[in-house]
């Protein structure tokens, strides 16, 4: 059931790696993985809208912001909570993210306790 | 034909002829008339003598009757002969008494008649009548007695008169004579007359006739002259009206030449204005007046600038009134010319209504007689077809009227007038733009300079000036920039020849040499200057400092490479400690782990990768990359790659295929570079081609000719090549079936992070830095880079060139910043390599010249602080090359060290070293070369040997020396030198002349050197500037001789140079220890 999963959207296999031993700390969710944007937005139209979302701002082919585009577009966006990650860390990006829909922003290298905070939250803070 | 002459003398001709003829005439009457006369009275005495002729015949006859009678009486005593004689005496006396009575006899015949008359009356008294008387009385024996008695007188009676009758003959025949004579004469003459008088008649008949002809000759000729005359007389007098004219025009265009000389050195002003109106006035001894527009805003309003009266006494009133009289434009007799733009206003009878002014004050009517017009012209000044203003000419006298010419005349003024004002404009615009450009020169802070089409500086501005200062601005240009490492630019990359070829160079980094003889970093641009006509007259080249910017980036470079340094640190931990723990992956560690560590790792190594890529990338731009080139083949460093490369090939199972061309040569490069860059390519070539894909290699060798075209030397590669120099290249490509470069992304590839997929949705990681890195390190080797691909997904090909040079190529040794740059001049590669070698050890920067001809052009562009010089050069006379370093005028006081080279043993050069002077040597030279090279009278004892042959030449060397204390002994030749020195004390230093007998220069030279005892001692060759191939010849003859060995020289020209050229580490007198080694 897509409530109970988190969509992992990130292209680095590393990187995808390192968020599925986080996001192991939340068992009673499903994590399913994907690599682009167009394997992710195949899954939320077929699936719904998952209980959150990890999304890398910068993948090949199609990039975060293009998703959000797509899923705000399809009228999906307001019904998802995206936490946004990328390498990018100068002051635009954040905010860029965020009015791209993103419900908050993490910034990579990871740091693993802030992304634990991150994900706790939104999977517990009311919408 | 002159007619009255001839007419004159054909007249006396004439008149005298008639008169000769006339004469004659005359003459010949008179004489035909004598000779009538003449003859009628011959004729007469004729007639008369003929009568008397009878007569004398009769009486002859009647005296024989007498004779007869008397004897017939005698002898007959017959009274009838008596009676004869009675008859015939006096008849004979009668007739005798006759012709002696005729006067036209002549005299003597009369006489003689007379005489016989009287005879023979005696005869007839004596004899005749006694005979009778006798006879008579009977008595005729008397008678015939006295008969015979008187028979013999009278036959002498009848012999006389018969001579008388001969006389009479004679005479008469004569007058008969005379008188045919006569009568021919007369017949003579008359023919004569008549042929005169025919002549006559002939020569005047035709006198008459010619001088009928001449006399209508004379009156056609009359008439004609009459013509001409006339037609003189017109023609004169219109020549005269001519004449008048011209004198005018003359005047006027005297009077135009000097308003334009007024007009070409002074400017538009009032003083010159009147200065044109009086000189038209006088010359036209009438009114000249000129109004203009007033300066400042435009107005209806004329001013009067210059007035000229011919009254000059009253000539200011005049003016007065005029000022007065506000002069509009459209208002009085020159309206027209603004109303209607009419070209002129000639009124040549003014009419009567306009001659005076309508209102004329009444203290000015005195005027009223010279304020008048009886002629006008008014032209108007005009400036672009605009009237600005009015020159007007006028008369006041009734009688003098202007003509149409002189409206011609007063437009020329007017004409050069307004020209004379736009110049005027036209100088003050000028005056203003170069005062603005002359100010925006000087206030630019970047440096300015202009050049001509030489290359000569024309112009620099404050900027500049006070950069670079007033001593580097007279030396030569090249002298002022240098490439940014300090080392000096090659002719070719000097900027302003660059512009001048019109090759304009933007933002190039130079470093420029400040007054301070710092180097500072500028950016420059050049351009040419170009004229339309002429193309190239010039160039500019405009300088900002950029050390603050060189600065900053300087400071970024610092800061990367100090940055990337960091950044490596940690990651020895990351990547040793993964490392680590792999190693022991058996102990404790868990798959997992393991998974994880490896993970570390990964990230660790890719973490390197580009760092390292931004450490090369900051070490290029700061040009801090030095190759370190060896001989290599390149193959190998395929073969090495391709091993390497295994794993990654085998993942995706691609096919590396190699086409090695064998011809491909050892070259120099960096092997670690190139590596650097053929792991780059092949890496770039796996990651972009898709599975089971193939990659190839291949290498080639080729040779770039002058036209640009490509000979291979072996197989030929079918790829386009960049353009590059002429000359031997390798060739290598990696060609790859992968997903290809589109169109758009070809002029970008080589840029620095450029990515084909860029941006967030790219397909390859990557920093897009190793293309950039790949040209920057193929660039520094002098090679080129290049691509292609059909396009997307068609495969693609990276290439480069590789300039073919091996190690023995000239290292670029670097620049030391304020050291003294020495200039060699060597053809020898390994002799050079040392000279360099040695030379920057000790402290010099050095520039290689391996030709004469390079050299000179070195020498022209900077300025070293000493050149050393092999005589020997393989495409110039040494010599000559000496002479013309001379001849620089910045390079007086270089010293030049002359370096001989053993040309036999090239492998170990031998060197005869010594200082060289060129005659002719002024005493201060001689005695500063000397003093440096062994110091000067006070700290030197001994004696300085001249060695020469010239005993003016020793004398002037002695002089000089001796005057600056030196001691001096001479040798005449190289001989008596060689005893010198093997006898007596050795010399401090010897001057040497080349050329000498029995032992010259050159042999005392070797000689010298040879012997350890004098191989010390220091040289100065003297030489003349012209030295003949002979010369030549001997030194290099001379150069073989000397036998010395490599590393003792190094250091003698080493130390000959620091002599003259102390570094900053130089004791002052360090020299003279050394040389005494």
């Amino acid at each position: 059931m897509p409530e109970q999963t988190i969509l992992l959207v990130e292209d680095d296999p590393f990187n995808r790696d390192i968020l599925r031993e986080i996001l192991e700390d939340f068992p009673e969710f499903n994590i399913v993985e994907t690599a682009n944007g167009q394997e992710a937005l195949a899954w939320l139209t077929t699936h719904g809208p998952p209980a959150l979302v990890l999304l890398d701002m910068m993948m090949p082919q199609m990039d975060g912001y293009t998703m959000l585009g797509e899923l705000k577009q399809r009228g999906l966006l307001d019904r998802m909570r995206v936490i946004g990650v990328s390498a990018r860390a100068r002051e635009g990006d954040q905010a860029k993210a965020l009015q791209a829909g993103c419900w908050r922003y993490l910034t990579k290298p990871f740091d693993i306790a802030a992304v634990e905070e991150a994900v706790h939250a939104g999977l517990t803070e009311p919408r | 034909m002159n007619i009255p002459a001839m007419t004159t003398q054909r007249s006396r001709r004439f008149w005298t002829l008639v008169l000769i003829q006339g004469f004659l005439v005359l003459v010949l009457l008179l004489s035909a008339g004598i000779m009538s006369v003449l003859t009628n009275r011959l004729e007469h005495n004729r007639d008369v003598l003929l009568s008397y002729l009878r007569e004398v015949s009769y009486a002859s006859t009647d005296l024989l009757n007498l004779q007869s009678s008397l004897r017939g009486f005698i002898a007959s005593e017959q009274e009838l002969f008596l009676e004869g004689y009675r008859q015939s005496l006096p008849q004979l006396d009668e007739r005798l008494s006759l012709i002696a009575g005729e006067p036209a006899l002549p005299n003597e015949l009369r006489r003689n008649a007379h005489q016989l008359r009287t005879d023979i009356a005696q005869w007839q008294i004596n004899y005749a009548e006694k005979e009778i008387a006798l006879m008579q009385s009977g008595d005729v024996a008397a008678a015939q007695t006295l008969l015979e008695e008187s028979s013999s007188i009278f036959d002498a009676l009848s012999m006389r008169t018969e001579d008388l009758r001969t006389e009479v003959r004679t005479y008469f025949e004569r007058i008969n004579n005379q008188l045919s004579f006569y009568n021919t004469i007369i017949l003579v003459m008359v023919i004569t007359l008549a042929v005169l008088l025919l002549v006559s008649t002939v020569i005047l008949m035709r006198f008459w006739r010619r001088q009928g002809s001449l006399w209508r000759e004379l009156q056609v000729a009359t008439d004609d002259l009459q013509e001409r005359n006339l037609a003189l007389q017109t023609s004169a007098q219109a020549q005269d009206k001519v004449n008048q004219q011209l004198r005018a025009r003359i005047d006027e265009s005297r009077l135009i030449n000097s308003i334009n000389e007024l007009m070409v050195t002074g400017t538009p002003s009032t003083p010159l204005y009147s200065i044109i109106a009086q000189r038209i006035g006088e010359m036209l001894n009438g009114w000249c007046s000129i109004v203009l527009e007033p300066p400042g805003p435009p107005s209806e309003r004329l001013e009067l600038v210059a007035l000229y009266h011919p009254d000059t006494s009253r000539m200011g009133l005049i003016a007065a009134w005029l000022q007065n009289q506000e002069i509009h434009k459209t208002e009085g007799l020159h309206a027209p010319l603004f109303t209607e733009k009419q070209p002129s206003i000639v009124m040549l009878n003014v009419p009567q209504e306009i001659r005076s002014p309508a209102d004329l004050e009444p203290e000015l009517q005195p005027l009223a007689d010279v304020i008048n017009l009886s002629s006008y012209i008014a032209v108007p000044i005009s400036i672009e077809d605009r009237p600005i203003g009015v020159i007007t000419i006028a008369s006041s006298q009734l009688d003098y009227t202007f003509d149409a010419e002189q409206e011609l005349f007063l437009e020329q003024i007017a004409d050069r007038i307004s020209s004379w004002i736009e110049r005027e404009h036209l100088l003050e615009l000028n005056r203003q733009r170069a005062t603005e450009l002359q100010t925006s020169f000087n206030s630019i802070p970047d440096i300015i300079i202009t050049f001509d089409a030489n290359g000569q500086r024309t112009r620099i501005n404050q900027s500049g000036q006070r950069f670079f200062g007033s001593e580097l601005l007279n030396g030569p240009t090249a002298n002022l920039w240098r490439k940014p490492n300090g080392q000096f630019l090659t002719p070719d990359e000097d900027p302003v020849t660059a512009a001048l070829r019109g090759n304009a160079a933007s933002d190039v980094e130079l470093a420029l040499l400040s007054q301070d003889g710092d180097l500072i970093i500028h950016t420059v641009s050049t351009a040419a200057l170009r004229d339309s006509e002429r193309g190239v007259i010039g160039a500019v080249v405009v300088a900002r400092d950029i050390t603050v910017r060189k600065e900053l980036d300087r400071l970024k470079e610092e800061f990367l490479a100090n940055m990337s340094h960091e950044l490596r640190t940690p990651l020895t931990a990351i990547l040793g400690y993964s490392e680590l723990l792999l190693k022991r992956r058996t102990e404790v560690l868990t798959k997992w782990h393991v998974n994880k560590i490896e993970g570390i790792r990964t990230g660790g190594q890719r973490l390197l990768g580009l760092v390292n890529d931004l450490l090369d990338v900051a070490k290029l731009d700061a040009g801090q990359v030095d190759l370190q080139r060896r001989d290599v083949d390149i193959h190998t460093l395929i073969q090495s790659q391709y091993n390497l490369l295994q794993p990654n090939l085998h993942q995706k199972n691609l096919r590396l295929q190699r086409h090695l061309a064998p011809e491909v040569p050892l070259i120099a490069i960096d092997s670690d570079r190139i590596n650097q860059v053929l792991t780059n390519l092949l890496s770039n070539a796996i990651k972009f081609t898709p599975e089971s894909g193939t990659i190839t290699v291949s290498t080639a060798l080729l040779h770039v000719n002058a036209d640009s075209s490509i000979s291979w030397q072996s197989k030929p590669l079918p790829d386009p090549l960049p353009e590059v120099e002429p000359g031997e290249y390798i060739v290598v490509t990696v060609s790859d079936t992968g997903v290809g470069i589109p169109q758009e992304s070809m002029p970008h590839l080589w840029d620095r992070f450029y990515q084909v997929e860029g941006g967030a949705s790219r397909r390859f990681g990557g920093t897009g830095l190793g293309l950039s890195i790949v040209q920057q390190l193929i660039e520094l080797h002098g090679g080129r880079v290049f691509a292609h691909s059909q396009g997307s997904n068609q495969g693609s090909t990276f290439g480069f060139l590789l300039p073919v040079i091996t190690t023995n190529t000239q290292e670029n040794l670097p620049y030391l910043h304020h050291a003294p740059t020495i200039l060699v001049i060597e053809d020898d590669q390994d002799t050079a390599r040392i000279f360099e070698h040695h030379l920057y050890d000790a402290g010099y920067n050095v520039i290689h010249a391996r030709k004469g001809h390079e050299a000179l052009e070195w020498a022209e562009r900077i300025i070293p602080a000493a050149i050393t010089l092999d005589l020997i050069l393989p495409d110039s006379d040494g010599w000559g090359i000496l002479a013309a370093l001379r001849q620089m005028p910045h390079l007086a006081d270089v010293p030049v060290v002359i370096a001989t080279v053993n040309d036999q043993t090239s492998i170990t050069p031998g060197l005869g070293v010594s200082t060289y002077l060129v005659k002719p040597v002024t005493g201060e030279r001689l005695i500063n070369v000397i003093t440096n090279l062994i110091g000067n009278t006070q700290t030197q004892a001994g004696h300085i040997l001249i060695v020469d042959d010239d005993a003016d030449m020793v004398h002037l060397l002695q002089s000089a020396l001796q005057e600056h204390g030196f001691q001096t002994r001479t040798a005449v030749d190289g001989s008596i030198a060689i005893d010198m020195l093997q006898q007596s004390e050795l010399p401090k230093l010897m001057l040497l002349d080349l050329m000498m007998p029995i032992v010259d220069g050159f042999q005392l030279l070797a000689r010298i050197r040879d012997d350890p005892r004098t191989r010390a001692i220091p040289v100065i060759i003297v030489t003349a500037r012209d030295l003949t191939s002979e010369e030549v010849h001997q030194l290099r003859y001379a150069a073989q001789g000397i036998q010395t060995k490599h590393h003792l020289d190094m250091e003698t020209l080493v130390a000959e140079v620091q002599r003259h050229v102390p570094t900053k580490e130089d004791a002052p007198d360090a020299g003279a220890d050394d040389l005494a080694r």
